[in-house]
C-alpha cells in the first residue's frame, strides 16, 4: 500500500510541477473579435479618407470591369460606364464575418448590377447573373490600396486610391474608350517574337490562351480589367510550364500599332489586334447569337423579315401551344451542350414548360462555311437535328430556310467588335434576320 | 502512513484550484456591425423592435440568407415603403382584431426576424422563390426591389409578401395551440409531401384545397386556407369555390371517359351541360364534377372555429380589416418616416 502511495504522490508531484509552470503568452494583445473590430474601423476611416474616392477593379464570372466609388458617412456613391455613365448612392458597412468584411448591404443599381441574379438584357433569372460579389473580405490594406476577396465567389478585387485631378466623368470616359479598344474580332499573341500557335481570344474581358508543355496543351483563362492606359489581368500568367513566378500581367495600348504590349519586367509579349473577313469572324465565333424572338408575355418578333417572323410564329403555335408551352427564344452559333451533343454549331430553341417553370430545349446542328472568293458570304449545310427533334419540327424548318436561301451576306453593327450579325439572302434581298449577343 | 495520506489529499486539493486565473473581458466579443444608424433604423426600433420584439433587417445579412441562391440587397427606399406596408396591412390588422379579447397576441407570438432581400431567389431552371420562413422565428421576403411605389398593386403584393406573412403567422399560432385533428381526416388520402407540385392550382381546388401547396400536409393546408381567405375578397372566394366544383374538359376527353378509354377519377363524376343562347342555338360543355367546394368550405369552418375558440377573432373579421386597409394603401405616405 505504501508503495502505491509513493507512486501516486510522485505522479501528482510531476503533474503539479508541469501544470502551471508558466502562463502561455498571448501572441496578440487583443482578442480576435477586438482586432477585427479595430481593423474595420481603420479600413472605414481609410475608405472615407479619399476625398476623390477609389478605383474599384471588380471581377465577375465573365471578366473584369471598373467602377469608381466614394465613401462618406456610411454611404457609398458608385459610378459606372457600362451603359453610358451612371451613378447611384447606397449604404455600406464594415462587418465581421470571419474577418473584416466590406459589405455593400443596401441595393445600389451600379454595384449590384454585377451580382443581380437576373443578367442585364435577360428577362429571366438564372441564379447567376454576372456572378460578382457585393461583400468582400479585406485581405490587406495600405494607404493607397485595399485588396479584397469576394466573400461568396472568392474573386480577388482591388480598391486603388483615386488621385487624378480630373473629374470622374473624364476618367470613366477614358476607361470606357479603353474597354472598347480592347475589343477586336481576332487577336494574335506574340511571345518572344513568335506567334503563340493556338487560337487565342479576349472575349467579354476574359483572355484565353494556351500553354504548350510537351505533348500537353493547357488552356489559360484569365479575366482582365481595363486601366487608364491599357489593361491588367486579374493575376499574372506564363507560357512556361510550372512557372513559380509568372510575370505577364500589365499591358499598355499602342494606338499606332493597334496592339497591347506587356510592360512587366523581363517579358517580351504583345497582343496584336486583327480584323479578318466577316465570314471568317462568323465561322470562327464561339459565342451564342440570339434571335430577337419571344412569346412569353408580349409577342416579340424583331429584326427579321416577314418570312422568318412567319416561321417563328408557326413554331410557337404548332410546336409549343398545343402542349401548353410558349416559345421562349433561341440562338444559333456555338452549341452550349457540345461535345455531349455532337453538334458544335447549332440552332437551339427553348420553350417555357406548361407548368410555367423551366424550359424544354430543341437542337438542330448545322455546318456553316465561307463562300470562297468572298469576305462576307457564308452557306449553311448538313442539318443534324438531335435533341427533341420530334417535338420541334419547326426547328428543322427554320434551319432549312438557312440552307435553301443561301448564300447569305453578313453585315455587322461594329466591325471592331461585332455584337450582332445580320444575314441577308443573296437569292432574295428582302429576306434577312439579325442575331445578337 | 497517515502523514502521506494527508500530503496526498493536500496535493489533490491544490491541483483542483491551481489554474483558475482566467478573467472575463469587460467588452463582448460579439460585434453587431451596426456602425451607422439611420432615421429608418430609429423608426424600426420604435415601430417593430420595442413594441413587438421584431428585428427588421433591411440591410443584407449574409448569415440570415439562404446561401444556395445568389441574391442582392433590398433598396433602401423600397425597404422603408415595405416596412410601412407590412405594419399597416399585416401587423396592425392582427392588432385591430385582437385588441379587445387578446391584446398581447402579437407581442407574444410573432416572427422575431423579418429579413428583406432585393431580388427573387432564382433557381437555375428559371423558377424562383418569393418568401421563406424558418421555424416560426424568421420570415425572409424576397424581390423587394420589384415594389413599384408609383403603382401599388395589392394583388401582386399579396402574392409576393403578404400571403407569406399570413401563412407563416398561421404556423406560429398553430405551434402555440393545436387544432382539431378531425381537420386532418377530411382529405387525409390526398396529402402528398413531395408530389403536391405536380398538381395545378385548379386540380388542387377540385380536390378540396385552396392551393396546390396546401396538399403538402394538413398543417400547410390549414395555414394556406387562412392566408388565401384573408387576402381575397368574398367575390373572389365564391368564384374560386365555383371553379372548385368542376373542371371543364374537351369533347374528345368526354368521349374517352364515356367509352372507358380513359378512366374517370375516383373522386369525380362525368357530366355534360347543354345551354341555349339568346338566338336559340344550343351548345354543350363537358365537365368532371368533383365537389371540391364543399370540402374547402368544410375545412374553412374548422379553421374559422379554431381562430375564434383559441385566439378570439374570426377569419371574417381579420379579412375585413385586411381588405379595408388594402383599399386605402394609396393614402399612406410610404416615402417619409
Amino acid at each position: 500500500m505504501t508503495k502505491y502511495m509513493y507512486i501516486c504522490m510522485m505522479i501528482l508531484t510531476t503533474i503539479l510541477c508541469c501544470s502551471c509552470s508558466s502562463n502561455q503568452d498571448d501572441i496578440f494583445d487583443e482578442s480576435p473579435s477586438t482586432r477585427i473590430k479595430n481593423t474595420n474601423q481603420k479600413v472605414k476611416e481609410l475608405l472615407e479618407s479619399s476625398s476623390n474616392g477609389w478605383y474599384f477593379d471588380l471581377f465577375t464570372a465573365t471578366g473584369g470591369t471598373n467602377l469608381l466609388l466614394k465613401f462618406v458617412d456610411g454611404k457609398v456613391t458608385a459610378a459606372d460606364y457600362r451603359d453610358g455613365i451612371s451613378s447611384a448612392e447606397s449604404f455600406y458597412s464594415m462587418i465581421q464575418n470571419g474577418g473584416p468584411v466590406l459589405s455593400f448591404n443596401t441595393y445600389n443599381s451600379v454595384i449590384h448590377a454585377y451580382s443581380d441574379p437576373v443578367s442585364p438584357g435577360n428577362n429571366k433569372g438564372d441564379n447567376e447573373g454576372l456572378g460578382a460579389d457585393f461583400e468582400f473580405v479585406v485581405t490587406s490594406y495600405s494607404t493607397d490600396t485595399i485588396e479584397l476577396r469576394g466573400l461568396k465567389h472568392q474573386r480577388m478585387c482591388r480598391l486603388t486610391r483615386y488621385k487624378q485631378d480630373v473629374s470622374w466623368e473624364t476618367t470613366l470616359n477614358t476607361l470606357s474608350t479603353m474597354n472598347e479598344d480592347i475589343q477586336a474580332p481576332l487577336y494574335a499573341f506574340y511571345s518572344n517574337g513568335q506567334q503563340v500557335v493556338k487560337t487565342n481570344s479576349i472575349n467579354n474581358n476574359v483572355l484565353t490562351t494556351y500553354q504548350i508543355s510537351g505533348l500537353d496543351t493547357i488552356m489559360i483563362t484569365v479575366p482582365i480589367v481595363p486601366t487608364l492606359d491599357g489593361f491588367r489581368t486579374a493575376y499574372p500568367f506564363s507560357y512556361e510550364a510550372h512557372d513559380s513566378n509568372p510575370k505577364i500581367q500589365h499591358f499598355t495600348f499602342s494606338k499606332k500599332m493597334d496592339r497591347f504590349v506587356c510592360v512587366d519586367s523581363g517579358v517580351d509579349f504583345y497582343i496584336q489586334k486583327a480584323y479578318p473577313p466577316l465570314n471568317k469572324v462568323w465561322t470562327e465565333s464561339t459565342n451564342r447569337w440570339w434571335f430577337n424572338v419571344s412569346f412569353i408575355n408580349d409577342t416579340i418578333l424583331k429584326e427579321m423579315s416577314a418570312d422568318f417572323a412567319t416561321l417563328f410564329t408557326n413554331f410557337h403555335s404548332t410546336d409549343c401551344v398545343p402542349f401548353g408551352e410558349k416559345l421562349y427564344g433561341g440562338y444559333m452559333g456555338y452549341n452550349e451542350s457540345y461535345p455531349n451533343d455532337v453538334n458544335e454549331h447549332a440552332f437551339v430553341f427553348y420553350s417555357l414548360k406548361s407548368t410555367g417553370s423551366g424550359y424544354w430545349k430543341g437542337v438542330v446542328g448545322y455546318t456553316c462555311t465561307k463562300v470562297e472568293g468572298t469576305n462576307d458570304q457564308v452557306v449553311f449545310s448538313k442539318l443534324n437535328p438531335t435533341l427533341n427533334k420530334a417535338y420541334y419540327p419547326h426547328a428543322q424548318t427554320i434551319g432549312q430556310e438557312f440552307v435553301e436561301k443561301g448564300p447569305w451576306v453578313i453585315t455587322v453593327d461594329n466591325k471592331k467588335a461585332p455584337t450582332s450579325f445580320t444575314f441577308t439572302s443573296t437569292q432574295d434581298s428582302s429576306l434577312y434576320i439579325t442575331v445578337s449577343q | 502512513m497517515k502523514r502521506f495520506q494527508y500530503i496526498f489529499f493536500l496535493l489533490v486539493s491544490i491541483s483542483t484550484f491551481s489554474c483558475s486565473t482566467d478573467t472575463i473581458h469587460s467588452e463582448s466579443v460579439i460585434d453587431l456591425g451596426k456602425d451607422s444608424s439611420t432615421d429608418f433604423d430609429e423608426w424600426l426600433t420604435d415601430n417593430y423592435t420595442l413594441p413587438y420584439n421584431i428585428c427588421f433587417n433591411y440591410r443584407y445579412e449574409d448569415i440570415e440568407t439562404n446561401k444556395v441562391y445568389n441574391v442582392v440587397p433590398a433598396d433602401y427606399e423600397k425597404s422603408i415603403a415595405l416596412a410601412k406596408l407590412i405594419k399597416y396591412l399585416w401587423l396592425d390588422a392582427y392588432v385591430e382584431v385582437t385588441k379587445q379579447v387578446n391584446p398581447n397576441l402579437i407581442h407574444m407570438y410573432c416572427p422575431r426576424v423579418i429579413q428583406l432581400i432585393g431580388s427573387a431567389a432564382w433557381q437555375e431552371d428559371g423558377s424562383f422563390m418569393l418568401g421563406q420562413a424558418e421555424g416560426g422565428l424568421k420570415v425572409t421576403l424576397y424581390d423587394v426591389n420589384s415594389l413599384n411605389l408609383d403603382d401599388l398593386d395589392v394583388a401582386s403584393m399579396n402574392d409576393k409578401w403578404f400571403h407569406t406573412m399570413h401563412h407563416e403567422y398561421g404556423h406560429i399560432l398553430l405551434a402555440a395551440k393545436g387544432y382539431d385533428t378531425e381537420f386532418k381526416l377530411i382529405t387525409a388520402d390526398t396529402y402528398t409531401s413531395t408530389g403536391w407540385s405536380t398538381y395545378s392550382t385548379t386540380e388542387a381546388r377540385c380536390l378540396g384545397y385552396v392551393s396546390n401547396y396546401a396538399m403538402s400536409s394538413a398543417d400547410e393546408d390549414f395555414v394556406e386556407l387562412t392566408a388565401v381567405y384573408v387576402t381575397h375578397s368574398q367575390d373572389w372566394w365564391e368564384a374560386m369555390l365555383e371553379k372548385a366544383k368542376q373542371t371543364k374538359i374537351s369533347a374528345s376527353y368526354y368521349m374517352a371517359y364515356s367509352n372507358g378509354t380513359k378512366e374517370v377519377p375516383t373522386n369525380a363524376t362525368l357530366k355534360s351541360v347543354t345551354t341555349t343562347d339568346s338566338e336559340g342555338k344550343e351548345s354543350t360543355s363537358y365537365y368532371l364534377f368533383y365537389g371540391g367546394d364543399a370540402t374547402i368550405l368544410k375545412k374553412w369552418e374548422m379553421v374559422d372555429a379554431y381562430y375564434q375558440k383559441n385566439w378570439g377573432f374570426s377569419l371574417s373579421d381579420l379579412r375585413s380589416s385586411v381588405l379595408t386597409r388594402s383599399n386605402s394603401i394609396n393614402t399612406l405616405d410610404l416615402n417619409t418616416l
